[in-house]
């Protein structure tokens, strides 16, 4: 091709270019980002996504379902989860005295919320989980309400 | 190369002016274009680069040490930190040396679930790279635009894995959990999608006389070259090499499923650009096939409480989107593995960076490090 | 449309008088006018800068498929301003072995450069800070004095990567006037003047991109390659190429000296598209169409510096849909796409404007 026929090619192929901007620009409303956080509202993340753990409870006698067998301590690949347990004088079988989340090192892997045997944990759907102090990440999670507290006395 | 002061006289293409030293150049650690946190250091004579080496470990974490604290299963989670951008082929890559070890078997719809996962990422990780390949060369759009059709993988992921980067859904046995009811759906929906995108992304770049100004020519790899660095992936198979892991030993789904593996043989940017388009292609056919073809059935194999390697040596190799990453399980006969190693594919890929960038410019290396798609943290564990 | 929005010849005299009553000495008169006129210039540039910039980020926004500055101000109109008081209030950084003087010296060079030419354009009939009768010339040499200020800035930097940026840019912007002011001179045969009005009067009859066959199109396509390479715009931005060098020759500048460059490069675009307008399209001639009385009258209800700032401004918003289409050349290539096809093209259009010029062989001569 000649210089006339490479110019020619040329100027079609940024032509083309240039139109499919242009298609997009006066597209104004088709915005592909999301307005956070004015769509607070109606933000929903789907089902499984794997936020902050969450201590579960039993539906019907409303205590944590957790047995604290550790085994979710001894799933976690970095030491984010910490179980103090007591005997019960009466079943003299062991119960939670104490559920500590470390979420400072937690990584959201999910492994504990897969090896626990008693459906106790599960992944909670919050991703704004950015915080202030570092103090406040500790956490513990098996609260008379339900709402993680932080602990600075976790283990 | 060596950072020592020298004259440059007599080098073609240069000048050879009494007191005429070496111009060294630092791209930094920060750089919006160094595809992670890596630092070269270019020898210049005014615009030409002379040279140049790579300074690495800013970004390593102690993966292949911290394999050895923990169990093979927590290790999963690890492997998609690895190269973030294919973090479902990393966990397959270590899923297969764990079921050789232990001698797993996995389920049929697992194997299905697997390859369509490992293709997606593909897909979105190619997406994002013609997207960073944009930006880099000064066209900011294209970034958006590759960005916007990766969201729809990184959705589906969302609503099957629960994460978006690092999912660690595919693990020894199987995957996590079965697909959610609208996967398949979802799926359909993209592939219909994004077929006619990968056009538009090359009407938009790919016929671009400017773009293709700082292809053609620039950053030629010789197949001998890239051979005997150990390049893979589209680098590779961008000089003519024809190598893919898929093809050369197969693994899961892959001997069942009719694709091509692109080819160039040029070995420029040009080339290297062209193989990943069609690599995309590709997937979308790999992923219609496993799609439609999936059976019903278990997605998990049976595994024992405590997954006990026994004393050996294990190697799994996977094709990742940027190349071989092998994972090389040394056991010792308990639960955490005797020693890790991950072998991989950016690092032989920048190897080849400071060889087919002597003579070009500084425009040009940051060209030719973008279309060589390397990402740091795979180099650095 | 007899007042002086329309017929805008009104206003230099009505302020004359005005002046004349309140300070009698003429000498006072001329230096209160000199006042009057800066300062109004110095305010219109100043919030040009300000509009141009969200426009900028607005457009690109919108070709990105995303909304763009939304939050400061209704649909983020005050953003720019925010902004400039956040540079205003950041630390004003020098390197500790920059060269001090130039240093500061250089975003005023290009601060003053671009605003200077500004006072040349004509906006509406005698709506024009300054006449020369020379104009066009002497806007093409004061927007050189920005090359200086850029050289200045990369070299005072003391930093590699900002010297890497000034290097590139003294070549590129001085290969690329060369291209822009043949393409000017092409149709400049055709108006006989390099004085702005005449040059804009010359078009009563039909502007020049048409009016001059071919060669005026050409022409223009060539100015305005031209002057995105002047302007340091993508496809030619690699003097700040972002991806490359961070920042280019200004990376080492903060606040007010950063904001100096930013707004400058934005009112470069206006004078370039401006002047563009000017010469090729007419000016603040409204568009008329031979016979079409009607459409003609209609034509004539938008002012002319309605007309005006409708194709600078159209002409504004092409430079930026290219900057957020294309790619950047390399330095060699951009080098050789002046020398080896833009400048060859333009003097052979230069040539065959001569020809058809002499020979009277365009639209409505005479």
């Amino acid at each position: 091709m000649g210089l006339i026929g490479r110019t020619a090619t040329a100027v079609k192929g940024l032509i083309g270019g240039m139109g499919i901007t242009l298609g997009h620009y006066v597209r104004f409303s088709e915005v592909i980002t999301q307005q956070y956080p004015e769509n607070r509202e109606t933000l929903r993340m789907a089902p499984r996504f794997r936020g902050k753990v969450r201590l579960l409870r039993d539906p019907e006698s409303g205590a944590y379902r957790c047995t604290a067998c550790s085994l979710c301590v001894k799933a976690c690949p970095n030491n984010s989860l910490a179980v103090k347990r007591e005997k019960d004088p009466e079943t003299n079988k062991f119960k939670l005295a104490g559920y500590y989340y470390h979420f400072e090192r937690c990584t959201l892997c999910g492994l504990c919320v897969d090896t626990c045997k008693f459906s106790a944990l599960a992944m909670g759907n919050e991703f704004e989980n950015a915080a202030f102090e570092r103090g406040v990440l500790t956490l513990r999670l098996d609260t008379p309400d339900g709402a993680p507290q932080p602990a600075p006395e976790a283990p | 190369m060596e950072l020592t002061r020298a004259t440059a006289a007599g080098q073609p293409g240069t000048f050879a002016a009494p007191g005429y030293e070496d111009y060294f150049v630092n791209m930094g650690p920060q750089h919006p274009s160094t595809h992670g946190v890596l630092r070269l250091v270019l020898k210049l004579a005014g615009e030409t680069v002379l040279g140049l080496t790579p300074v690495l470990g800013y970004v390593h974490r102690g993966i292949e040490k911290m394999g050895e604290a923990m169990s093979v299963l927590q290790f999963t989670h690890l492997t998609d930190r690895l190269d973030y951008l294919s973090a479902h082929i990393n966990n397959w890559g270590w899923a297969l040396a764990v079921e050789e070890a232990l001698g797993i078997e996995v389920p049929e719809r697992a194997q299905h679930i697997r390859v369509i996962m490992a293709e997606l990422t593909r897909l979105a990780s190619h997406q994002l790279w013609w997207g960073v390949l944009g930006m880099d060369l000064g066209a900011f759009t294209p970034f958006l635009y590759g960005f916007r059709d990766r969201e729809r993988i990184i959705d589906i992921f969302e609503k099957t894995c629960g994460a978006r980067l690092t999912m660690n859904y595919v693990r020894p046995g199987g995957v996590t959990a079965d697909v959610e009811e609208d996967f398949a759906k979802d799926v359909g929906a993209f592939l219909g999608y994004f077929a006619p995108f990968i056009d538009e992304y090359e009407r938009l770049l790919g016929d671009n006389v400017i773009f293709q100004e700082r292809m053609h020519g620039v950053g030629v790899l010789t197949p001998e070259l890239a051979r005997s660095l150990g390049c893979t992936g589209p680098v590779l198979r961008a000089s003519g090499v024809d190598y893919d892991v898929r093809r050369a030993r197969p693994y899961g789904l892959y001997p069942r499923l009719a694709f091509t593996v692109p080819l160039a043989s040029a070995g420029d940017s040009w080339a290297r650009y062209q193989v990943r388009i069609e690599e995309m292609r590709q997937s979308l056919a790999i992923i219609r096939q496993a799609l439609d073809a999936m059976p019903a059935g278990p997605v998990r194999a049976k595994l024992p409480a405590v997954l006990n390697v026994p004393k050996g040596r294990w190697l799994s190799r996977v094709e990742t989107a940027r190349g071989e990453l092998a994972f090389l399980l040394v056991g010792d006969g308990s639960a955490k593995p005797w020693r890790v190693k991950v072998r991989s594919p950016n690092f032989s890929n920048l190897a080849a960076l400071p060889e087919i960038i002597k003579g070009c410019r500084v425009a040009d290396v940051v060209a030719v490090l973008s279309t060589l798609d390397v990402v740091i943290p795979c180099i650095d564990r | 449309m007899d007042n002086w929005i329309w017929r805008t010849e009104k206003i230099p005299p009505a302020v004359t008088a005005w002046l004349t009553g309140l300070l009698g000495n003429p000498l006072l008169v001329d230096l209160a006018k000199m006042a009057v006129v800066a300062a109004l210039l110095a305010g219109f540039v100043s919030a040009l800068a300000l509009a141009l910039v969200w426009i900028e980020r607005k457009v690109a926004a919108h070709v990105q498929q995303r909304l763009g500055p939304m939050r400061v101000g209704p649909h983020g109109l005050l953003q720019t301003l925010a902004d400039g008081l956040k540079l205003m209030s950041k630390e004003n950084i020098t390197p500790l072995e920059a060269d001090r003087f130039i240093f500061h010296l250089a975003p005023l060079l290009c601060f003053a450069a671009t605003f200077v030419a500004m006072a040349f354009i004509p906006f509406a009939p005698a709506i024009q800070a300054v006449n020369f009768n020379v104009g066009l010339v002497f806007v093409l040499g004061i927007g050189s004095v920005g090359v200086l200020g850029i050289f200045a800035a990369g070299w005072a930097s003391n930093n590699k990567w900002s010297l890497l940026g000034a290097m590139r840019a003294g070549a590129q912007i001085i290969s690329y006037e060369l291209s822009a002011t043949l393409a000017l001179i092409s149709v400049i045969v055709f108006a006989g003047s390099l004085d702005f009005r005449e040059i804009v009067a010359s078009q009563a009859a039909g502007w020049w991109i048409w009016r001059a066959p071919v060669v005026g199109f050409v022409a223009f396509v060539i100015y305005g390659i031209a002057s995105i390479a002047e302007c340091n715009r993508t496809p030619f931005d690699l003097v700040e190429g972002e991806s490359e060098l961070t920042a280019g020759f200004h990376t080492e500048y903060a606040s007010i000296r950063f904001a100096m460059f930013f707004l400058a490069e934005f009112v470069n675009i206006f004078l370039v598209c401006s002047i563009s307008a000017t010469v090729f399209l007419g000016g603040y001639m409204p568009l008329h169409i031979g016979n079409l009385e009607g459409f003609n009258r209609l034509a004539d209800l938008i002012p002319p510096w309605g007309w005006f700032f409708a194709k600078t401004s159209a002409l504004v918003l092409v430079f930026m849909w290219v900057r957020w289409t294309f790619p950047r050349l390399r330095v060699d290539q951009l080098m050789n796409f002046e020398w080896k096809f833009l400048l060859p093209l333009s003097l052979t259009t230069l040539a065959v404007a001569s020809v058809l010029a002499t020979a009277g062989w365009f639209f409505f001569p005479g």
